[in-house]
């Protein structure tokens, strides 16, 4: 589902920065592990076309992302990758079920409220969907976050560092939760972190640290 | 969710910095359309009452106070003209027509005009109940006297003298409504028309009360039984002698006839003049002017230097709202770009579930836009309702001309858009070209 080959990115004021290659299976759970600062962030954005590759190539589902244009990267990711960022973000002027809606409306793939009822379901947040964001805790705002990555049905989906602001109980909650739907939809799973909390629950952990 | 939508659901979300922006903008709009219908009105008011009247003759003094009270009836009168030489300027070749005026007494502020029935075919003036006035001390009521005054066919009234609504009350000469007529839209709805015999015999007998010696000859005549001094008068019309004045009223009532009188001891306020040539506007005016104790005016040479006077105020005012909308616009884009700068991470996160730069930069130009047309919805309706309080509470302003929208408005409203995406243009710039990168890196 997710191969990248001599993946090379060049910082505009820095220098290159080289990716170990990677590979993972349909539906298979990985863990990217590195230092702070030691460009995790960058290669999930270069998987999720966020960032363009100085050179190498990245396929996810057989798709080259890097030879995407602008625009085609954007709806690519709208529609096939669901990102969950370090905090918790939210458009805040309208509720969670519309935070839901949006992100459906970018993939252009119209309302799919069944799959959103199924979601809450699954992550037992149907009686929030109508709050604001700023009503709701960290730990409901995060399965909303979860929520939102899986709305569009994606094939792949990316977190960074999405446990470093939770304690050991909720860390291992979240991890839970995440695992179990990214199995239940036979969703390709990669997590960037340095939380060393992760790293028993994953068979497949890749340090970024060495081919740098 | 479409963007409209969103940009809807982020306005409102700051609802007191949006309806803020949205006032300033609404308030600098409001005055530029409210001066639009200011013009507008007075123009048409001014054209409609002008009805093609080419000069007026009156007393001298000052010209714009002989138009502004004898046409747009706004002024006192400079004084009277005897009838005799008004007379001598009807029969002057280059004059089509002429049209009295006579003015002295009202009723309730409403102006008690003597004049022909001329006057009201004037302004196309139709009767809405009764009929026109037939005789001495019967009146036509404008549609705007009649409403609030509350004057109805065959109520009867008395006038006041001068043209304040309080004063010496003719208490001994009641006037008696014959009809009403339908609103015009132009000054003739606020006038009660009269014949100009009404008003001689009300002011005759104005002077019946005085003690001024020389008054006491028309005693003889007002002390008359009216029946005995109907066969004196007819007496004398056979053996065609002079008539007095209200010799002359009692007469013409009796045939139940109006004519202008000649005689000599009658006056009149002006006299309305329509040319028969266009030789006329050059002669006549310095023909009067020069040669007789009267003055000529030309309504629509007074006008414009009225309005020249008035333009120039108005050019301030208008100048003033330009740059209060000016003002308004840099404050939309400051609440853009102050809200942009604080919801970047709610960008990026748009940005990141793979909307385009294209969209980013739409969703600003939109917000932009629609507080700017927010705001001239906002001044429109501030405009209609002013302009219904003003109407309801002025017997100037005619409210039907309120509640269209002008082409100008509409002109100001492509104006707001473009208003509005200027100032949108630099956060939408700036939308487009965030690096969400940075942004999702720095969390």
């Amino acid at each position: 589902m997710i191969h990248t080959n001599a993946l090379q990115f060049k910082y505009p004021d820095a220098g290159m920065l080289g990716f170990r290659d990677i590979s993972l299976l349909t539906g298979e759970q990985g863990l990217i592990k590195g230092m702070s600062g030691s460009g995790k962030t960058t290669l999930l954005h270069l998987l999720s076309g966020i960032l363009t590759p100085e050179s190498g190539t990245i396929l996810i589902d057989n798709v080259p992302v890097n030879k995407l244009s602008g625009q085609q990267k954007d709806l690519f990711r709208a529609k096939n990758i669901g990102l969950i960022f370090q905090r918790n973000l939210f458009i805040q002027s309208v509720s969670m079920y519309q935070n839901m809606l949006l992100a459906q409306g970018v993939a252009h793939s119209g309302a799919d409220k069944e799959i959103l009822i199924e979601i809450f379901e699954e992550l037992d947040i149907g009686n929030l969907s109508n709050k604001k964001p700023h009503h709701l805790s960290q730990g409901e705002q995060q399965r909303f976050s979860i929520a939102r990555a899986l709305v569009n049905k994606p094939k792949v989906i990316l977190a960074d560092e999405p446990t470093s602001s939770l304690d050991n109980a909720n860390c291992l909650k979240f991890t839970q939760m995440l695992k179990g739907v990214c199995e239940k939809y036979n969703i390709t799973l990669l997590i960037a972190t340095h939380d060393s909390r992760l790293e028993q629950q994953f068979n497949c952990v890749i340090e970024i640290n060495e081919s740098k | 969710m479409n963007i409209i939508k969103l940009a809807f659901a982020q306005l409102s979300g700051k609802p007191l910095q949006s309806l803020l922006s949205i006032a300033l903008f609404a308030l600098g709009l409001s005055v530029v359309s409210a001066l639009l219908h200011f013009e507008r009105q007075t123009q048409f008011q001014f054209h409609n009452n002008l009805a093609g009247i080419d000069l007026v003759v009156g007393a001298k003094g000052s010209p714009l106070q002989l138009i502004l009270s004898s046409v747009l009836h706004a002024d006192n009168p400079t004084g009277n003209i005897p009838l005799h030489e008004a007379e001598r300027i009807s029969r002057n070749p280059m004059v089509k027509a002429t049209i009295p005026i006579a003015l002295g007494d009202n009723y309730l502020g409403y102006r008690i005009v003597g004049t022909t029935l001329d006057y009201a075919a004037l302004y196309d003036a139709e009767l809405q109940t009764g009929d026109w006035y037939k005789h001495s001390m019967e009146v036509v009521m404008g549609a705007v006297a009649a409403q609030r005054t509350g004057q109805k066919t065959s109520d009867v009234f008395t006038g006041v003298h001068g043209f304040m609504e309080h004063g010496h009350s003719h208490d001994d000469h009641p006037y008696t409504v014959s009809g009403v007529l339908k609103p015009t839209g132009t000054i003739i709805d606020r006038l009660i028309l009269t014949p100009l015999e009404s008003v001689w015999e009300v002011h005759e007998h104005n002077h019946d009360e005085c003690e001024d010696p020389h008054c006491e000859h028309h005693h003889e005549h007002g002390h008359n039984g009216e029946k005995g001094e109907m066969a004196i008068i007819l007496e004398k019309v056979e053996k065609q002698e002079d008539l007095s004045a209200r010799e002359l009223n009692l007469y013409n009532q009796h045939m139940g006839e109006l004519s202008i009188a000649t005689n000599s001891e009658q006056e009149i306020t002006s006299l309305l003049v329509f040319y028969n040539t266009p030789m006329a506007a050059v002669m006549l005016p310095r023909m009067i002017n020069d040669n007789t104790s009267m003055q000529a005016a030309s309504p629509a040479m007074e006008l414009n230097r009225l309005m020249g006077l008035l333009g120039f105020g108005m050019d301030v005012i208008r100048g003033l709202a330009w740059i209060i909308t000016l003002f308004s616009g840099i404050n939309i884009m400051i609440l853009l770009w102050s809200s942009l700068s604080r919801e970047v991470h709610e960008l990026a996160l748009l940005r990141s579930l793979g909307t385009s730069r294209a969209k980013a930069f739409m969703l600003l130009l939109t917000e932009g836009t629609m507080l700017a047309t927010c705001g001239w919805i906002v001044s429109l309706i501030i405009t209609r309702i002013t302009g219904t309080v003003l109407a309801a509470n002025s017997d100037w302003l005619a409210l039907s001309a309120m509640q269209t929208i002008l082409p100008e408005e509409m002109l100001m409203l492509i104006y707001a858009i473009l208003v509005g995406i200027a100032a949108a243009l630099l956060p939408a710039i700036k939308a487009y070209r965030t690096d969400i990168h940075y942004l999702l890196q720095k969390l």
